[in-house]
């Protein structure tokens, strides 16, 4: 009876040690989540902004709407710019750190000056290009002052440009740490081999470097398109009205308390991003970087 | 040296080479010269500089100062692929995301030969390491021995006059790398090319190389077939690495045209076939090993060697027996001599020893041919490994 009992307990001690984790994740995420996608097949009507009911209403008219594909089409191509500029200037960083830095300490200094810009909430980040690059900002003044334009550059803020630029100082970084810990894990007798071979510096980047440094450009893309997918605070401060994304249109919803189509409209895009997503893990092997 | 057409074989020669790090000195003035077609293994213990010689002639360090020539050509400042070198690397350095046909072919991709052209040329090389049916595996999906393979021929691809291996067994295990060392070898004479062989195992540099390179601190100690290396070592060094030998120095009591004697610390007195030594030298000298016999010490009348004993006498020196291990074929017998450091040691064959067993404490006699008897020059003097080479080179033929 005893040895029984005892069996029973020690069957129960790994599962109570698992529960305050799972307790959280279930709360806070499981239980958000289903609620967004079990609104999203509920009825709304001016004052009553939550019919409990199962309609497909909302997705009807989500994947009806040629606004919608034409907004998704924007935040793809957003999406697509701001990958391609964290990327490149992701890369040519971690390359710069791993393989031209020759002292750890230096290293090691240059890299963690690289996260400065984190001490700073993303929200300041993003606001603080406003007087940077407004009609009246520090960037036109300095043009109109040394005689370049005349006009203040109406391009710089509100504009897709911006939004870009936000994205490429928020989320760079995100691509640095992971292709610089891909760069680290190549073996330096690999590269010598490569020279050996008679490769030129352009080779090696071309047949060496960039190969093997795929899982971490893989990494911080996923990093990249899952923040840029989900984002509409960026595009709201920088875009103006002028840029449209699933993101804001997700918010614009929410004001108006259209929560139902909000919901579906979340529900959509995360669909799309885990499809992205998918898609990346099937092209890149990251498993054996994790 | 069989020197097929495709592959002439190219020498390589260093003058005065040296190569600093900061202020390490890892090779010191390094006169080497290695004959074209020849096995050669740079052996030393780690740090002694032989990689970085290697580095040098493969063109992976620069040559901070001094002359480098491969071929006739003066190679100090030329790409590692604009020599006629190739490397093969310790832990072998294949390219992990490429399969084997394209690691082999890499050299090849980067000069542009076309795809049809440089993978034909590659399987011919898969066939000439055995490798023919692993082409489309990548490196992570074969064992050590299968990797080392297809390192070999992927330098062996750009047609080298000279290959440079650093460490090429020691990732592998002992039974396997006695196989790769057979291999090796093989490649070589089918090849007809020069191999520099880094290694630090003595075994290795023994079994494999026509000419063994010792070095030690930047330095080299000695240059000599396998056989000059093991019966004439120039240094205490040499001897002690090589192994094998037993290093003794004493002061030399009385010298003459035939034969030396030399009184060890205790005063012993032991006679050393003519070395050039004059009364009053220090002198170092080795006795082999496997050429001592091993006797209780009270069953022999304790002689005095005789000043006019000639190379053919004998020597003796006893101690007690400090250590017995076991090893098959010998038994390793280590007598702790008096007001001597290190310990004698005696190589006895299994039989031998076992038909008159000793004990650990046994006070023993070692007897020895006086022709076992190695006077090693003094130390440090550079030409002094050429002089030891030349006479026991006439004597092997």
């Amino acid at each position: 009876m005893t040895a029984l009992r005892q069996t029973a307990v020690t069957k129960a001690v790994p599962l109570l040690q698992a529960l305050p984790l799972a307790a959280i994740l279930i709360a806070f995420f499981v239980g958000p989540v289903l609620l967004v996608v079990a609104v999203s097949f509920f009825d709304y009507q001016t004052w009553d902004i939550l019919i409990p009911d199962f309609i497909l209403y909302n997705y009807e008219i989500l994947l009806g709407s040629e606004t919608t594909y034409r907004t998704y089409l924007n935040t793809a191509k957003l999406c697509l710019l701001a990958w391609f500029f964290t990327l490149t200037i992701g890369f040519t960083i971690a390359y710069f750190l791993a393989f031209h830095v020759r002292s750890v300490p230096l290293q090691i200094g240059l890299f963690l000056l690289c996260t400065i810009p984190f001490w700073t909430s993303n929200i300041i980040r993003t606001i603080s290009w406003i007087p940077l690059l407004g009609r009246e900002g520090l960037v036109n003044q300095g043009l109109m002052g040394v005689g370049i334009v005349s006009e203040p550059v109406e391009w710089l803020l509100y504009s897709e440009f911006a939004v870009i630029l936000g994205y490429v100082h928020l989320y760079t970084l995100f691509m640095i740490v992971p292709i610089f810990n891909s760069m680290l894990r190549i073996d330096r007798a690999v590269i010598e081999a490569a020279r050996d071979a008679g490769a030129s510096g352009f080779q090696i980047l071309r047949h060496i470097l960039l190969p093997l440094s795929k899982p971490g450009m893989a990494i911080g893309t996923i990093f990249v398109v899952a923040l840029v997918m989900g984002d509409f605070f960026t595009v709201d401060v920088l875009g103006g009205a002028k840029v449209a994304s699933v993101g804001k249109t997700i918010v614009n919803e929410l004001g108006y308390l259209q929560y139902p189509p909000a919901a579906a409209n979340a529900v959509v895009l995360t669909i799309v991003t885990i499809l992205l997503i998918v898609a990346l893990m099937r092209i890149v092997n990251i498993r054996k970087e994790l | 040296m069989p020197a097929s057409q495709d592959l002439p074989a190219v020498d390589v020669e260093l003058i005065k080479a040296t190569k600093r790090y900061g202020s390490t000195l890892a090779v010191d003035c390094v006169d080497l010269k290695i004959p074209a077609g020849t096995y050669c293994c740079l052996l030393g213990p780690s740090g002694c500089g032989k990689s970085s010689l290697l580095r040098m002639m493969a063109g992976h360090e620069g040559v901070t100062d001094g002359d480098l020539l491969i071929g006739d050509t003066y190679s100090n400042d030329l790409p590692p692929a604009g020599r006629r070198t190739a490397m093969m690397f310790q832990h072998y350095a294949l390219f992990p995301h490429l399969n084997c046909l394209d690691n082999v072919a890499f050299s090849l991709r980067m000069k542009g030969v076309p795809k049809a052209a440089r993978h034909a040329k590659a399987r011919a090389l898969l066939r000439l390491v055995h490798m023919e049916d692993y082409e489309k595996r990548l490196p992570a999906q074969l064992s050590g021995g299968q990797q080392q393979r297809i390192a070999l021929a992927r330098a062996l691809i750009t047609d080298p006059g000279v290959l440079l291996l650093d460490e090429p067994l020691s990732a592998l295990d002992p039974f396997l790398r006695v196989r790769m060392r057979a291999e090796l070898k093989r490649l070589q004479t089918e090849l007809g090319i020069t191999f520099i062989h880094v290694t630090h195992s003595q075994d290795e540099a023994m079994a494999l190389a026509d000419l063994v390179v010792v070095m030690d601190r930047g330095r080299i100690e000695q240059v000599g077939t396998p056989r000059d290396v093991f019966n004439q070592p120039a240094t205490a060094f040499v001897a002690r690495f090589i192994g094998g030998h037993n290093v003794l120095s004493g002061e030399v009591v009385s010298a003459t045209s035939g034969h030396a004697l030399v009184a060890l610390a205790d005063g012993h007195r032991i006679g050393l076939p003519a070395c050039g030594a004059s009364p009053g030298d220090s002198l170092a000298f080795t006795v082999r090993a496997d050429r001592l016999s091993l006797s209780p010490a009270a069953a022999v009348k304790p002689v005095a060697p005789s000043p006019d004993a000639g190379p053919d006498g004998h020597g003796e020196i006893t101690g007690r027996v400090s250590s017995i291990q076991y090893q098959g074929t010998h038994v390793e017998v280590r007598l702790a001599l008096p007001e001597q450091a290190e310990l004698l040691l005696a190589t006895v064959p299994e039989r031998t020893f076992f038909d008159a067993p000793l004990q650990e404490g046994d006070r023993v006699t070692a007897r020895w041919n006086a022709r076992d008897v190695h006077a090693l020059p003094e130390a440090g003097r550079p030409q002094a490994a050429e002089e030891q080479v030349e006479p026991r080179q006439q004597e092997a033929v």
